[in-house]
């Protein structure tokens, strides 16, 4: 993120989302907008655990933890709906991150890939077992209700519009500002090659827990600002793995291991999911839609497997080389260099 | 006089016996000194020894006056000896400059870091010109230098190659080899483990013959080459 044209497109990005809920103002494209800057939001938190290659299908876990704090803390405390709930959505984020600790420490004990997968799906597993269970606590299958704010008509969507808009963005840079740092660094060369990164000095296990930890943190704000936006939440609508999986599809089809990524992923799947149900009545609730984005993910790995972003960047590079290749050899004719040049090739 | 490194009366093994039995090597400074010798003679096991990987059973191993033998890697790595080893190396997802700056990964002081770097890429125009591309698409040869580099990073006093000609073309070998000499020129220390032991030894200052964990025969690289039965046993042949 330093040429700034990058920074223009970022700029250019940000107006368009500023702008966007007062040009389409109907409760139907808040909606979508709110989903799409939620997702981005969860993508971008779980790439951070992304950049390690450890790849988790139970992040979800952590979105229900946050929209079960912020169901249980405003009813607990008869709170009122309104802005000051937006704070306490960042409480879910805590309580999510605090959970994460130990989750992560024995979900990481693991080496191989599958084993870690499986682990993190059996937390949501278990975690939804949990909310059925705990009836005390949880209100077990009949869920839990927010309370709502006094606000009305098409009004009602653009604070929790604007809300995910700041979850976004705030992920968005956190995720920038750990991919360009030398914790970042640590983290890719994690997810390059575990061994050759401990050679090199990382200290994989303490890295890894930590990323894992932090990128709970943004998906438990998510949710909690998700259970306040659906005003009910329940066990299976929470713990649910159709979440985890528009997150990793989203993160997928736009390139892991990348900031852009999935911003642009969840820019993809989460309208063309809403649009889905929106206009197919029926076939979306039947799953229709799962169906063709599932399509759509085959396509992608099919086609750009490391996803579109790191596609399209590859495919420019490549090019860029190649013109200043032919512009070097144009000026300097058989230009040698001191201590192994090009000449190896 | 003291010697820069001092291996003296180690025996080492992996549990199902000693490798090295009664290793006695020292290496002197600012120059390149190699080992050759058959397979199993224990030339690897010195290089993990040094590094910190493998901890002797007998004796010691001292680096500028200072026991390291029962040093971790990392704490080695700080006291200035960087390991090149055998295989690939290289993060190969990862690009050139991030492999590069890897190899600085303990350094604490980011302006001490860039600092390095630019001495690095100053020294290898490889690192420069292909710093954004993948470690992965380098050749073999390409990706020995980018090695090299990264091994710089810490500024390193003692250097160990194992093996750099391993995997790569022939007529590719002198250049490395000539990088290697040019890195001993400028104030570092070299321990090399070769298998084409002609190369290394024509390379290098100084010759060490190992055989079942012992040195076998140790002095100028020149008079070791020029050694008949060595000659016979593990150059293949006398030199033409």
């Amino acid at each position: 993120m330093k040429r700034p044209s990058t920074w223009l497109i970022a700029a250019v990005a940000l107006l368009a989302a500023l702008v966007y809920p007062f040009v389409f103002s109907s409760t139907e494209a808040t909606t979508i907008g709110f989903f799409a800057l939620l997702y981005v939001g969860l993508a971008a938190s779980w790439n951070i655990n992304g950049y390690t290659g450890y790849i988790s299908l139970g992040h979800s876990a952590f979105f229900g933890i946050g929209a079960y704090t912020i169901a249980l803390f405003a009813t607990r405390l008869g709170l009122q709906g309104g802005y000051g709930l937006f704070a306490v959505a960042l409480l879910g984020g805590l309580v999510a991150g605090v959970a994460a600790l130990p989750l992560g420490f024995i979900a990481l004990r693991v080496r191989t890939m599958h084993s870690f997968v499986i682990i993190t799906i059996a937390y949501v597993m278990m975690l939804q077992l949990l909310a059925y269970n705990l009836e005390s606590i949880t209100n077990g299958p009949n869920g839990l209700g927010v309370p709502q704010p006094a606000w009305s008509g098409a009004f009602f969507n653009i604070p929790f519009y604007f809300a995910a808009l700041v979850l976004a963005v705030g992920t968005v840079l956190l995720s920038a500002w750990i991919r360009g740092s030398r914790f970042g660094l640590g983290l890719m060369a994690i997810r390059d090659d575990e061994d050759k990164a401990a050679g090199v000095g990382v200290d994989t296990w303490k890295y890894k827990l930590t990323a894992y930890v932090i990128s709970a943190i943004p998906i438990g704000i998510g949710g909690a600002v998700y259970a306040y936006f659906a005003s009910y939440i329940y066990p299976q609508t929470v713990f649910d793995p159709t979440i985890d999986l528009g997150i990793v599809l989203s993160v997928f089809l736009g390139g892991t291991g990348t900031i852009l990524g999935p911003i642009v992923g969840a820019l993809i799947i989460q309208p063309a999911q809403q649009l889905l149900t929106l206009y197919t009545g029926n076939l979306g609730t039947a799953g229709w839609d799962l169906l063709l984005l599932g399509a759509l993910f085959l396509v992608v790995i099919l086609l750009m497997p490391s996803g579109i972003v790191p596609s399209l960047v590859e495919r420019a590079r490549r090019t860029s080389v190649r013109e200043a290749v032919t512009k070097a050899d144009e000026t300097t004719p058989g230009a040698q260099t001191a201590v192994g040049g090009n000449g190896t090739s | 006089m003291s010697h820069m490194l001092e291996i003296s009366g180690v025996y080492a093994g992996y549990g199902g016996g000693d490798i090295l039995q009664g290793l006695d090597l020292a290496l002197e400074e600012r120059t390149i000194t190699c080992i050759v010798g058959p397979n199993g003679a224990g030339k690897s096991t010195v290089m993990r020894l040094v590094s910190g990987v493998l901890h002797p059973r007998l004796g010691e191993v001292r680096f500028l006056g200072e026991r390291i033998d029962r040093k971790a890697p990392k704490q080695i790595l700080q006291a200035g000896i960087v390991q090149v080893p055998q295989n690939r190396s290289l993060f190969p997802g990862m690009s050139v400059a991030e492999n590069v700056r890897l190899g600085g990964y303990i350094l604490r002081d980011s302006a001490l870091l860039e600092r390095r770097y630019a001495e690095v890429s100053e020294l290898f125009p490889i690192v420069r010109e292909r710093a954004k591309d993948k470690a992965g698409s380098l050749s073999g040869g390409q990706q020995k230098l980018v090695e090299f580099a990264r091994s710089l990073m810490l500024d390193p006093k003692l250097l160990l190659l194992d093996e750099p000609s391993m995997g790569l073309e022939p007529r590719i070998l002198s250049q490395i080899f000539g990088v290697m000499v040019e890195m001993c020129r400028q104030g570092r220390t070299i321990l090399l483990v070769e298998q084409n032991a002609r190369l290394g030894l024509e390379s290098s200052d100084r010759g060490v013959v190992m055989e079942s964990g012992r040195v076998l025969l140790d002095g100028a690289a020149r008079s070791v080459l020029g050694d008949e039965r060595i000659g016979e046993l593990y150059l293949g042949g006398r030199a033409h």
